[in-house]
């Protein structure tokens, strides 16, 4: 799965789940709890050094395998990248948290419950 | 930027709602508005109303709190609040922190000197190293004496290599992708193992884990043992490993008397107890090890293994299985670097336009300016062999090879590794994977806050990811009366 994600679609959903989580903590937890500084990402600066990184890591793979060239990876993640597996849960988060969202948007509410037990392990989804 | 020093007093930012705190009849009020630093605001201003009430839930606070939280705190206040403005109540939050810091030097030091160097480092295979008895022996208290201490010292196993580590030859085969020969002649896999079946092959070429195709019975016998099978050490080279343990710890206690002002001992009474009780625990060893012939029973002689191995690495790629790791697998060298060939020329790649020393500019930039520890390397991909697919297929994966040179330590094999550093596999983009790694476990954290919220008042779950298989098992039992005939 991490080597199929397009590159474009993994920075648009992560700077959505990344502003969601911010806004969430500005609103809910700080307010209550004081937190650890590498736990605060409650300002909009904190959200641009995030996607900063993100951009980075994604953009920036090369292949040095001694043919003469590198290859630069332009679809997916590379499986063996330390923050593969959060970049793939959240591109895929927005897409399920949009999917329920529009589901309550159509007034399916019944049908949106029904997804209240599913579990998704990397790409293995049990529902 | 902002200066942190403690002599530089620059406001960064001059407007009230950045002004750091605010003296209101005589007291001071922290600014908790966003901003720089807003969580160190928010929890001193928090501390400073308990430090008014109740101190024992102060107390508890700051002692629940980890230990670079509070000198982060304290050196806030002590930069931000000018000391002739301080009141009671900044006082004794303050010297609550510090009290809670313990006194300085007291324990890194103690610890480090007394307890954590008090080892013998001994490099050793699996089981021979029990013939030689040598804990029984350290442990003898007519030798503490000589050691001028209470207490033997402990043993830190530094094992062998696995077989894996002398029988892969994945990495040295994809980092050679450049001559790729697959059509230019006729392979030899299917001819040099003779005793293969139709399962052991995908497109005409080996790719198995089936051992009983190795005509070599010793080479056989190691395959099946596994990746992680670490082969018996000779006898003289049990004797050469504890010998180096024990010539290491010597040094090291006399470099620390060396060091050690609190000390009537004399160095040269030192030095000489610890070369006898060397010389002593190595010969009773020695003795255990000659008095027990049972290891060499052990023993392999790779001898007449290692020409089948060449052979077997000049033609074929050993790597391990994907999903199951402890198993060897055996692929055509000429299929295994044509489909790694094919993946990086595949459409998920494109023929970079930089040069590797300009890529490495570019990340030594972006490292620098993010404060991230930079090395000048690139990652390589290679294929570990997924044996459960039918037909069998490839997973690639991004690898790190050290193109640094590591200074080698010259001397037999024990020696090198007795000497070896550990390996650290980092990459020009490995710093900042990390720290992403970290920030969006954090975001993934406070996602299934939210969603818990949301499932407590609503019913619903946006938020599907689960971190591990066991909390998925934890989750399905205890909601079992709800998902029972659904």
């Amino acid at each position: 799965m991490y080597t199929c994600l397009p590159h474009h679609k993994i920075l648009t959903n992560l700077r959505i789940a990344v502003t969601e989580a911010s806004i969430f903590q500005r609103n809910i937890i700080s307010a209550t709890a004081s937190l650890p500084h590498s736990q605060d990402i409650s300002t909009p600066q904190h959200i641009d050094d995030i996607m900063d990184l993100v951009t980075f890591v994604v953009e920036n793979t090369y292949f040095d395998n001694n043919c003469n060239i590198l290859q630069h990876q332009t679809i997916g993640i590379p499986m063996g990248t330390n923050a593969a597996p959060e970049l793939a849960n959240l591109t895929l988060y927005v897409d399920e948290a949009q999917f329920i969202d529009n589901l309550l948007l159509n007034q399916n509410e019944d049908l949106a419950l029904l997804y209240k037990h599913t579990y998704r392990f990397i790409d293995d989804i049990l529902a | 930027m902002q200066p942190r020093g403690y002599n530089v007093s620059s406001e960064i930012r001059t407007s009230p709602d950045h002004v750091p705190y605010e003296v209101i009849n005589g007291s001071i009020h922290i600014n908790t508005n966003s901003g720089h630093h807003v969580h160190i605001r928010r929890t001193i201003q928090k501390w400073l109303y308990l430090s008014t009430g109740n101190s024992s839930v102060l107390t508890g606070l700051i002692r629940s709190s980890s230990a670079s939280y509070r000198r982060t705190l304290l050196r806030w206040i002590t930069e931000s609040i000018p000391a002739k403005l301080l009141d009671d109540s900044v006082i004794k939050l303050t010297t609550e922190i510090r009290d809670s810091l313990g006194i300085r030097g007291e324990f890194p030091r103690s610890i480090k000197d007394n307890t954590i160097s008090d080892f013998i480092r001994i490099v050793h295979s699996h089981e021979s190293i029990e013939y030689a008895k040598i804990r029984g022996i350290l442990h003898d208290s007519s030798l503490f004496p000589l050691l001028h201490t209470d207490q033997p010292p402990s043993i830190c196993d530094k094992q062998i290599p696995p077989i894996a580590f002398s029988l892969c030859n994945f990495t040295r085969t994809s980092l050679n992708l450049s001559n790729v020969d697959i059509n230019d002649s006729p392979c030899l896999c299917t001819h040099i193992l003779k005793l293969h079946t139709p399962n052991d092959l995908v497109n005409g070429h080996i790719m198995t884990c089936n051992y009983d195709i190795i005509p070599h019975l010793g080479v056989k016998h190691l395959f099946q043992y596994g990746t992680k099978f670490r082969i018996n050490l000779s006898e003289w080279s049990i004797m050469e490993a504890i010998d180096l343990g024990l010539q290491e710890y010597a040094d090291k206690r006399l470099n620390r008397h060396r060091k050690s002002k609190h000390t009537t001992l004399d160095l040269h009474t030192l030095a000489n107890d610890l070369s006898t009780w060397k010389t002593i625990v190595s010969s009773r060893c020695e003795i255990n090890l000659k008095a027990n012939g049972d290891y060499k029973k052990m023993q392999r002689n790779l001898l007449s293994e290692s020409l089948f191995i060449n052979l077997l690495k000049h033609h074929f790629v050993i790597g391990h299985v994907g999903k199951a790791s402890h198993n060897l697998s055996i692929v055509c060298k000429k299929y295994y670097k044509q489909q790694l060939f094919n993946e990086l020329h595949s459409n998920a790649y494109d023929h970079s336009l930089e040069s590797r020393e300009s890529i490495l500019e570019r990340h030594r930039i972006f490292n620098h300016r993010h404060q991230l520890e930079h090395v000048d390397n690139l990652p390589y991909l290679y294929g570990t062999p997924k044996m459960h697919k039918i037909p069998p297929k490839f997973r690639f994966i991004a690898g790190v090879h050290t193109t640094a040179t590591v200074p080698q330590t010259s001397g037999s094999t024990v020696t090198r590794i007795h000497h070896r550093a550990s390996h650290n596999p980092t990459v020009s983009t490995t710093a900042a994977s990390v720290k992403l790694s970290a920030s969006l476990q954090t975001v993934m954290s406070i996602l299934k806050e939210k969603d818990e919220l949301l499932y407590r008042d609503k019913g619903y779950r946006r938020c599907w990811f689960e971190k591990s298989a066991e909390s998925v098992f934890h989750d399905i039992k205890r909601n079992a009366a709800d998902l029972i005939s659904k």
